[in-house]
């Protein structure tokens, strides 16, 4: 006999005599569409790298391997020329990609998008789809209505009882300012354990539509060494350590396993939807702490977005004029404009009341771009009683360099790709 | 090929991880028909099951090394378990998954009639454990289940032979076949 189910047996019973492929050997399709984006590639300019959500500390080059992704692309537009769209699209990718991956490669062959990331730690596919599939989002929160404290409460409600925990979160440490690491942040085990407590939550506000999912090695476990390994990197002592994520599906996450590791070797925590784990804003844009980073610190909010990027336009990189630093300005479109407004009166209307009890607390907004923290400016409630009006756009000031305040302006304006696109295998 | 058969699940896959082609063979007939059953009582496409059922062999051989038996059983469970992530991913991105065989650079494999067929012949054979489970049952819900449902009577029918009311006779179906849905559900989680 030799039916279909026959031949598949051979086949498979052939591959199981030769042995397990290497999960960085390449199809032979795949292998010859990575030589041909290794022509036509066009370098990246490294310079200062604005956000690094890499799941894992920045790829080793000893510990690294090339992985590659091709992606088949169509327009959104119906009547768009593919061929142009996909010109259009590679620069985009580029920029989103080389926060993460900054010698990443990205490439047209014919109808489909090759991205290749040589010196790749083991997580690098599932951070590369996450990255294209997701596009960065910039968002806008209320931070003390959305910032959560140990206890899943949210600051605002514990300021009034004067939770120390909470007035950290929301006017700082001794050494840090609002958002930033030290002031009531916490590291990523401890936040994505927190953020994995609560309900999902789903609403038109949420930045993000799913759960999100994240595996975690035992302090001093053989996981947690490997892990290491595949990212050229020293375990942290007495820390749960990141194995993978976060990512959008399990499989995703599993398939992203350092070697050698299987889903049995850790924990996995889903953070539903209506929670998001954000970043500590980085002490320097021009140098941030890798996502996976040991020392690397979070904050968990409610992800209930008062204005939303695609609510935003034109952005630039600018200087601000009283202190003469690079910055970062845009404008709002009339529905942005609206909810600015709203969200600063809120917040001002908050700091007046909670000051009334005897002390300044002027309430913040956080401005988020995907899964880091950009800046968390307070609102002066005696000067905008009634919030600040979007007429003027906005702008974020912060540790920027003129280049990663480029950078970030380009991450908000090209949010928007010209195709869709579906990652092949 | 009798002293591959009278091994275990796990030892089969352990020999898998060791390169034992005919370790694999033997698995590959031994959950064949249950995988091509679950695929097409869930897509309803024989085309479909006939390719999502060479996915799911690939990912087995691909993942052989991370199958952790609890105790002698089957790896039914754990077979079953990845048809469904497969089917799931499938339905997920509209089209039938292929990263295992891309991975292992899979020749396509065309379908003609007789293999369509050979699917409903293995889907066929999967359903036989089924008829197994009903033996199981408690005596009255057995007969109860058998006549209703084997053989297609009426409840008042059922009701008659059995010699109880047709209220009763619905109840013993319906916990019957509670037990089997439950029976047949615990052996694929």
């Amino acid at each position: 006999m030799s039916d279909y189910f026959d031949r598949v047996e051979r086949q498979i019973v052939r591959q199981v005599e030769a042995g397990v492929p290497r999960s960085s050997r390449l199809p032979a399709a795949l292998g010859y569409l990575a030589a041909v984006a290794a022509v036509v590639v066009v370098i990246v300019v490294a310079g200062a790298f604005l956000l690094t959500r890499g799941s894992s500390p920045g790829p080793s080059p000893a510990a690294g391997h090339s992985v590659t992704v091709t992606f088949t692309a169509s327009t959104i537009d119906p009547h768009a020329h593919l061929a142009a769209a996909i010109d259009r699209s590679i620069p985009i990718l580029r920029a989103r990609l080389r926060s993460v991956f900054p010698d990443v490669r990205v490439s047209r062959a014919g109808n489909e998008i090759v991205v290749t990331a040589p010196n790749a730690n083991a997580g690098a596919r599932a951070r590369i789809l996450a990255l294209i599939g997701t596009p960065e989002q910039l968002a806008f929160y209320d931070w003390e209505a959305n910032a959560l404290t140990p206890s899943g409460k949210t600051v605002a409600s514990q300021l009034q009882t004067q939770d120390p925990t909470a007035t950290e979160i929301s006017q700082g440490g001794a050494n840090s300012s609002p958002g930033s690491p030290g002031a009531g942040s916490m590291n990523l085990y401890d936040a994505v354990k927190l953020a994995a407590k609560q309900p999902q939550s789903s609403s038109p506000d949420n930045s993000r539509l799913g759960p999100e999912y994240y595996m975690f090695g035992a302090p001093g476990s053989a996981a947690c060494q490997a892990a290491a390994k595949a990212n050229g990197t020293a375990p942290a002592a007495g820390r749960h350590c990141l194995l993978s994520g976060p990512a959008d599906t399990k499989s995703d996450l599993l398939s992203a396993l350092p070697p050698g590791v299987t889903a049995g070797d850790g924990e996995i925590a889903t953070v539903h939807r209506g929670t998001v784990v954000l970043q500590a804003i980085p002490a320097s844009f021009a140098n941030p702490t890798a996502f996976g980073d040991p020392s690397a610190q979070f904050f968990v909010l409610k992800d209930d977005v008062a204005v939303s990027g695609s609510d935003t336009t034109n952005p630039q990189q600018n200087t601000d004029p009283n202190i003469g630093q690079p910055d970062v300005t845009f404008g709002f479109t009339s529905k942005g404009k609206s909810e600015f407004q709203q969200v600063t009166a809120n917040i001002a209307h908050r700091g007046d009341l909670l000051s009334g009890l005897g002390q300044t607390l002027n309430q913040h907004f956080a401005v988020a771009l995907g899964s880091q923290l950009i800046t968390v400016p307070f609102i002066d409630f005696k000067q905008y009683p009634d919030g600040i009006s979007g007429d003027k756009g906005a702008d974020i000031s912060g540790s920027f360099t003129v280049t990663s305040a480029k950078d970030l302006a380009n991450q908000i304006r090209l949010d928007a790709l010209p195709v869709t696109l579906t990652a092949r295998g | 090929m009798p002293l591959d058969a009278q091994r275990t699940d796990g030892e089969l896959l352990a020999a898998v991880v060791g390169r034992d082609g005919a370790a694999f063979a033997t698995f590959y007939r031994r959950h064949l028909p249950t995988v091509v059953g679950f695929l097409l009582r869930e897509t309803g496409d024989r085309e479909a099951t006939a390719d999502l059922t060479a996915e799911v062999f690939a990912a087995i051989f691909l993942v052989a090394g991370r199958f952790r038996p609890r105790g002698p059983g089957s790896a039914r469970p754990w077979v079953l378990g990845i048809a469904r992530n497969k089917l799931l991913e499938s339905r997920r991105r509209g089209r039938v998954e292929d990263r295992a065989r891309r991975r292992l650079a899979f020749e396509p494999e065309l379908l003609d009639d007789d293999d369509l067929a050979r699917v409903d012949e293995l889907a066929a054979a999967a359903g036989q454990p089924v008829l197994a489970l009903v033996e199981q049952l408690p005596k009255n819900q057995r007969d109860a289940v058998r006549s209703r449902v084997l053989e297609d009577r009426e409840y008042d029918e059922v009701a008659r032979e059995l010699n109880c009311s047709e209220l009763v006779a619905r109840q013993r179906v319906s916990r019957g076949l509670s037990r089997l849905r439950h029976q047949m559900t615990e052996g694929e989680q």
